[in-house]
């Protein structure tokens, strides 16, 4: 039986913990209303549980292999929103298969970080500038497909996400300043095609002190309640159902949108940073995985989901706390939200999926190092070593010359790669 | 590891830093807002929970010499409603909001909203009504066996969901329910096409819904049920729609809110805890019966009908409300409507005469009698009895909605309600509903409203609080100087809202001071008297103006009466107040065109005249304290009395030397007085110069302020008038010139005199609040017996001889005078008389003017001895 990874063991730890936060969360909202959102949650959560583990013992290769087929597949059901899609609050986000309604958008977040991940596996991938017109392209298609419906806080997801796992595919210096030159031309046309009430949402967060009082009552009315809820809960907050603002119904929204602002205000400080805690946890637990997986599938996948949890993160807890424009961002894993849920889960199961199944192929660089550090095992048994190592990074590297001595010695060696296995050769 | 393993370990690293960066500024972030904003956030979150009603305060009553009340204030209240906020309740509506939520694709059918012409919209609305039924019966029976989990619960913006019929908005099959105002709007929908009366709300609907395993259920009811119940609607919809005429909307109306009385009912729980509340909170400042003191209690009682301030029975009749039934009206209801339906016997309001529509008002207990607003009251139809009374008044409702145009403005459907009215009112109407809400006012009444009695002394209040003119405006909008006694200090009933929906009251919370209580020196009795003698002078010279007099205790100089006619009602007097803002414009206007040159002299001159005499004949001016400041009004002859004095004091004149005159024949003093004569005291007067003259005239009391009255503005104005160029002494000492008073002013100088020299200054005011008001400044005037003898003599004859029998019996002593007025008057002249009785031991003086007439001043002196007559009557009792 595979054994499980302690980064298996610490994302299912920290998952459970943001789930039961969400599960109690949910509850006290729910009592205000006189509605059971406790349950349903929890019903949710067991689905996205049952999902992740079956997401989990899938290879994240196999997933990854065919993750173009994945992209264009989510990719096609965004493309029936406009189509078919259902208009919910001015919206078009949703679609019906089979008597079950989501949003194709949710997915979508993860079957680009897949598809992205194969395209950019490869280290030629990020080298020239031309080479990224797949990856813009596999950006660019579900990016105005769900701006369109319109839904710019997901939409706005795609784009760190994209530029993380460039970065950490390795892209250049100059390719990263032209995009970023690039994003600043493209964020000014951006925002003057910004409908009335999204800009506004940009004033009455930054420019909050210039409004009015009749002026944030009307446009800040959520942020200003959000702000109050945070306030109020002071530094152990007021307590579970307790919360003034929660149970005064004054803060829209707050299953999902505004969870974080229910958290602070009735758990306080102290509950909102061991909550902003996980979510770093979390986060580094991925990176981690990525940072010690081989396969640079493994390592983009990871990276590319730990950058949509963050930021996801980050995103809505800086909405709550009025240092991002208002969007309607929900918490992983603690907003209300049955799509939401699963496909977060299913991500992180995919992030789990990479630690459960480290990459036994190595490159050729890897293995290098690695019987450098045999042969200095073995030379400093028999003695015979007479070159000292040298040092790279700490870390003792050897040349192929006494690679090849100590495999003569021993016999030879069979070199895996990649791209298959050759005899070692040795030179003298 | 590799330069590219390297770079990538880095990089991982550089993205986890700036992770932790960006979490690290959330901290901090939040930090700052749980510990340092925590305070004033949650100062905001506690303002916010505040609910603070307003409870006004009455305004001081103004009360007679005697307590009784000159000016009262009434409790009242306003029902009102917002007609943007109304909602309908009929079972057919709430049909079609169900099949365009369980359908949205046949809502495309009518995206439009409904036409503006009543007839129009009620065919428009009767077409959907029936459409919606054929729809109801191919699926109602899916929906109401549908599980509640084809109810879906989701939180939505509300301002998006305001807007109904806009494309399709949700999957079919699936009923969303919102947790907005059309979410809220579908649950109502649910509720009233439920037969089954237990069902009222919908947090009830909510729990039924969680425990039911179909709609039907939780509804209570089956598709056949609701059918059955909609075609009842729509069969009665079309017989009358059969029955009505095209144009006749109104009654068409009326039979559609006659359904509602089945909601009414249901509501009925709902509405008695906000009446309750909103009343008591209202009137008593709580909406807990055990805190209002003995003599609230005892008023509610006798309001409820209750024997006893007994709590127990106060609150259970306070909840029971027994005088309201279910459309049988109570024994006191029925005899109120009938004695308005035989007052109106058939008429509109509009053809009733004041007389009659003070009665009306009286029988529906409706605290003005002004046309337009007892129209209202009755909504523009004949009041009719019990259940039609309740259809009627339903009727009204209606009008709200269709006043939709007014959006957000309230619509008052009853102003001045009495408590049990408002009460009855609100829970007929079943107004505990969104939109609908009472106020609680105080209103004013005035004695003798319809006659006018004192109207231009104490001015007016209008509904809207608003005083105009009189002492309700110097005392109570006046300046500072005024201190504003009747106006109180209105209170705020603060309550928090808790966490739980319940409300604390808060110990900020103020109750209302209502405005001191004024007590005048006027004798109500006397004044209308005085009015009623006035009015009978003027029938007997019917080309006089008006007529103005004063009455004065000589003792205490308190001001017994002052009058003035014509007497016009409160109402008039109101409405006559309000267009004088009219003639004031015009008149700028016209000197400003003269002054442009777009109006010639002559015609300046005729519009300018026009102005002046409908000045004249305002009944706004308190013409009987301030005449001379206002329009031109010498005082005439009476001024010699004052005159002689002087010249007497300054050893001026020889009282015994014969003069001959042309006017009188050749007279001394005595003679010169009893008959008047001009031109001995021109003569006689010259050595005394103007301004010497002046000046005595002052010291008897000319151009002296008088608190509320006479105002120092004034004074100055006419002594400068006196002092001018243009005033000569041999008119001033005659009384005519440049010289202008009022009888009051006379009066005044008049009690000087029967003082033997004393001046007091008089008052109008005895107390407020109970503190006796401080008396004016007084002086002496140089007077000596000698002078006085013979001054008094010659009134005295004066009095004697015109003052006809009364005259004689009451020992009146008098001067008359004819004022000539010229000018715009042409010919016309002011007719004074003043006087004193008894002349031996003076208690009252008494001054009358006949305005603009031909009579002389002697024509006055008969009135004058019965006004003092009247004055001098037996004394009463102070309340």
């Amino acid at each position: 039986m595979k054994r499980v990874s302690p980064h298996e063991v610490f994302l299912l730890v920290v998952l459970l913990i943001l789930l039961g936060m969400g599960t109690v969360m949910q509850v006290s909202i729910g009592d205000a209303q006189g509605l059971d959102r406790g349950s349903v949650f929890l019903r949710w959560a067991a689905l996205a549980l049952g999902v992740g583990f079956v997401v989990r013992v899938i290879p994240y290769k196999f997933i990854v292999r065919n993750g173009a087929i994945i992209y264009l597949g989510v990719l096609g059901l965004l493309a029936l929103v406009p189509i078919v899609g259902h208009v919910v609050f001015n919206a078009r986000r949703w679609i019906v298969i089979g008597g079950v309604s989501f949003q194709p958008s949710e997915p979508m977040k993860i079957a680009f970080v897949i598809f992205m991940a194969r395209l950019l596996r490869h280290e030629r991938s990020v080298k020239r500038l031309r080479s990224l017109v797949a990856p813009g392209i596999a950006l660019a298609l579900p990016l105005s497909l769900i701006l369109s419906q319109p839904d710019l806080g997901t939409s706005l997801l795609f784009i760190p996400t994209a530029l993380a796992m460039l970065f950490v595919a390795g892209i250049g210096r100059r390719e990263i300043l032209v995009i970023l030159l690039g994003g600043l031309l493209l964020g000014g046309v951006g925002y003057s095609a910004l409908r009335p009430y999204q800009k506004e949402r940009i004033v009455s967060t930054f420019l909050r002190e210039r409004l009015t009082r009749a002026e944030r009552a009307r446009e800040g009315y959520q942020l200003e309640q959000s702000l109050r809820s945070v306030a109020v809960g002071g530094v152990f907050g007021q307590g579970l159902g307790e919360g003034i603002q929660n149970r005064l119904n004054r803060l829209p929204s707050r299953h999902n949108d505004f969870v974080f602002a229910v958290i602070a205000e009735e758990l306080g400080l102290v509950g909102a940073a061991f909550l902003m805690g996980a979510f770093l946890l979390l986060l580094l637990t991925i990176l981690r995985i990525a940072q010690r997986t081989r396969d640079p599938q493994g390592r983009l996948l990871c990276t590319g989901l730990g950058t949509l949890f963050g930021f996801q993160a980050f995103v809505h807890i800086g909405v709550n706390l009025g240092i991002v424009p208002t969007t309607g961002m929900t918490l992983p894993f603690v907003s209300a939200g049955g799509t939401s849920l699963c496909v977060s889960v299913a991500g992180l199961a995919l992030a789990a999926s990479v630690a459960r199944h480290p990459s036994r192929v190595l490159s050729g660089s890897i293995l290098r190092e690695q019987l450098g550090r045999l042969r200095l095992v073995l030379g400093s048994r028999s003695g015979r070593s007479s070159h000292p190592p040298r040092l790279q990074g700490g870390k003792p590297m050897v040349d192929s010359s006494s690679l090849a001595e100590t495999r003569n010695g021993k016999g030879a060696w069979t070199e895996t790669s990649h791209r298959g296995s050759r005899p070692a050769t040795s030179s003298r | 590891m590799t330069d590219l393993g390297l770079l990538i370990e880095r990089r991982m690293g550089r993205l986890f830093l700036i992770f932790v960066g960006g979490f690290l500024i959330l901290f901090l972030r939040l930090a700052w807002l749980q510990v340092i904003r925590a305070e004033s956030f949650t100062r905001k979150i506690l303002e916010d929970s505040l609910v603070a009603i307003d409870l006004p305060a009455g305004r001081g009553r103004i009360l007679d010499r005697f307590g009784r009340p000159l000016a009262d204030r009434v409790e009242s209240y306003t029902l009102s409603v917002f007609p943007s906020r109304f909602r309908e309740r009929n079972r057919l509506d709430a049909l079609t909001d169900l099949v365009v939520a369980w359908r949205p694709g046949w809502a495309a059918r009518w995206t439009t909203p409904l036409p503006r012409t009543r007839g129009a919209a009620i065919r428009e609305r009767a077409l959907r009504y029936t459409a919606a039924r054929r729809e109801a019966a191919r699926w109602l029976g899916a929906l109401l066996a549908a599980p509640p989990a084809a109810l879906d619960f989701q939180g939505s913006r509300r301002e998006e969901l305001a807007r109904r019929f806009k494309g399709r908005t949700w999957p079919e099959g699936v009923l969303v329910v919102p947790a907005s105002r059309y979410g809220a709007r579908l649950l109502d929908a649910m509720i009233r096409v439920s037969t089954d009366p237990s069902l009222t709300s919908r947090v009830q609907l909510r729990k039924r819904l969680a425990d039911a395993p179909t709609l039907a259920a939780a509804l209570g009811s089956t598709p056949a049920s609701v059918l059955r119940a909609i075609d009842e609607e729509l069969q009665e919809l079309d017989a009358l729609a059969s029955q009505v005429g095209e144009d006749d909307t109104d009654a068409l109306l009326l039979r559609l809110f006659e359904r509602e009385q089945q909601d009414l009912d249901r509501m009925e729980r709902r509405v008695e805890g906000v009446l309750h509340d909103r009343i008591a909170i209202s009137r008593f400042g709580t909406a807990n019966l055990a805190k209002i003191d003995r003599e609230e209690r005892k008023a509610l009682a006798a309001e409820l009908r209750v024997p006893d301030t007994n709590m127990n029975r106060l609150a259970e009749a306070w909840e029971d409300l027994e005088a309201v039934s279910r459309g049988e009206a109570d024994p006191d209801d029925a005899a109120k409507i009938d004695e308005g339906l035989r007052i109106l016997a058939g008429r509109s309001v509009r053809e009733l005469d004041g007389a009659e529509r003070s009665a009306l008002a009286r029988a529906i207990e409706f605290w003005s009698d002004d046309a337009a607003s007892l129209k209202r009251a009755l909504g523009k139809k004949v009041l009719r009895k019990g259940d039609e009374r309740r259809a009627y008044l339903s009727f009204s409702k209606e009008w709200a909605r269709r006043l939709q145009f007014k959006g957000g403005v309230p619509f008052d459907l009853y102003r001045g309600a009495r408590f049990p009215l408002a009460a009855r009112v609100w829970r007929n109407h079943g107004l505990g509903d969104l939109g609908f809400r009472v106020r609680a006012a105080y209103g004013r009444t005035w004695a003798h409203d319809e006659e006018g009695t004192a109207v231009f002394l104490m001015g007016r209040v209008t509904r809207q609080g608003k005083a105009l003119g009189g002492l309700e405006l110097a005392m109570g909008e006046g300046g500072a100087s005024a201190g504003r006694p009747l106006l109180g200090r209105p209170g705020r009933f603060i309550r928090r809202r808790e966490p739980d929906g319940t409300f604390t009251e808060l110990p900020e919370s103020t109750a209302p001071e209502h405005g001191k209580d004024v007590r005048l020196t006027l004798d109500m009795d006397l004044q209308r008297s005085v009015e009623d003698q006035l009015e009978s002078l003027m029938r007997r010279h019917p080309e006089a103006t008006g007529a103005t007099a004063a009455v004065i205790d000589v003792d205490s100089g308190d001001i017994l009466a002052l009058a003035q006619v014509p007497r016009v009602s409160g109402k008039e007097w109101i409405a006559r107040w309000l267009r004088d803002g009219d003639r004031l414009r015009e008149t700028r206007a016209a000197r400003e065109a003269w002054r442009r040159g777009d109006l010639d002299a002559q015609a300046y001159s005729e519009r300018r005249r026009r102005l002046i005499l409908e000045a004249d004949r305002n009944p706004v001016a308190n013409r009987a304290a301030d005449a001379g400041f206002q329009t031109r009004y010498p005082p005439g002859s009476v001024m010699k009395i004052f005159g002689a004095t002087a010249l007497l004091e300054e050893g001026i004149l020889d009282p015994d030397e014969v003069v001959p005159t042309t006017d009188r024949g050749p007279v001394d003093l005595h003679l010169a007085l009893v008959k008047s004569s001009n031109q001995y005291f021109r003569r006689q007067g010259r050595p005394l110069g103007k301004t010497q003259l002046i000046e005595w005239y002052e010291r008897f009391g000319m151009f002296h302020p008088i608190k509320y009255l006479i105002s120092r503005h004034s004074c100055d104005a006419r002594r400068r008038l006196a002092l001018g160029p243009d005033s000569t002494l041999k008119n001033a000492i005659i009384g005519q010139g440049s010289l202008a008073s009022s009888v009051l002013e006379v009066a005044s100088m008049t009690s000087t005199l029967a003082r033997r020299g004393l001046y007091r200054t008089p008052r109008i005011v005895l107390e407020i609040g109970g503190q006796a008001e401080p008396r004016g400044p007084g002086h002496r005037v140089a007077m000596s017996d000698e002078t006085y003898r013979r001054v008094v003599r010659a009134m005295r004859v004066v009095g004697a001889k015109k003052g006809g029998r009364t005259g004689r019996e009451l020992d009146i002593a008098a001067k008359t005078g004819t004022a000539e007025l010229h000018g715009y008057w042409g010919r016309l002249h002011n007719a004074y008389s003043t006087g004193f009785a008894p002349a031996e031991a003076p208690k009252v003086v008494v001054c009358v003017c006949l305005e603009r007439t031909h009579a002389s001043g002697s024509r006055t002196v008969p009135t004058l001895a019965e006004i003092a007559r009247l004055a001098l009557g037996p004394p009463k009792e102070v309340r």
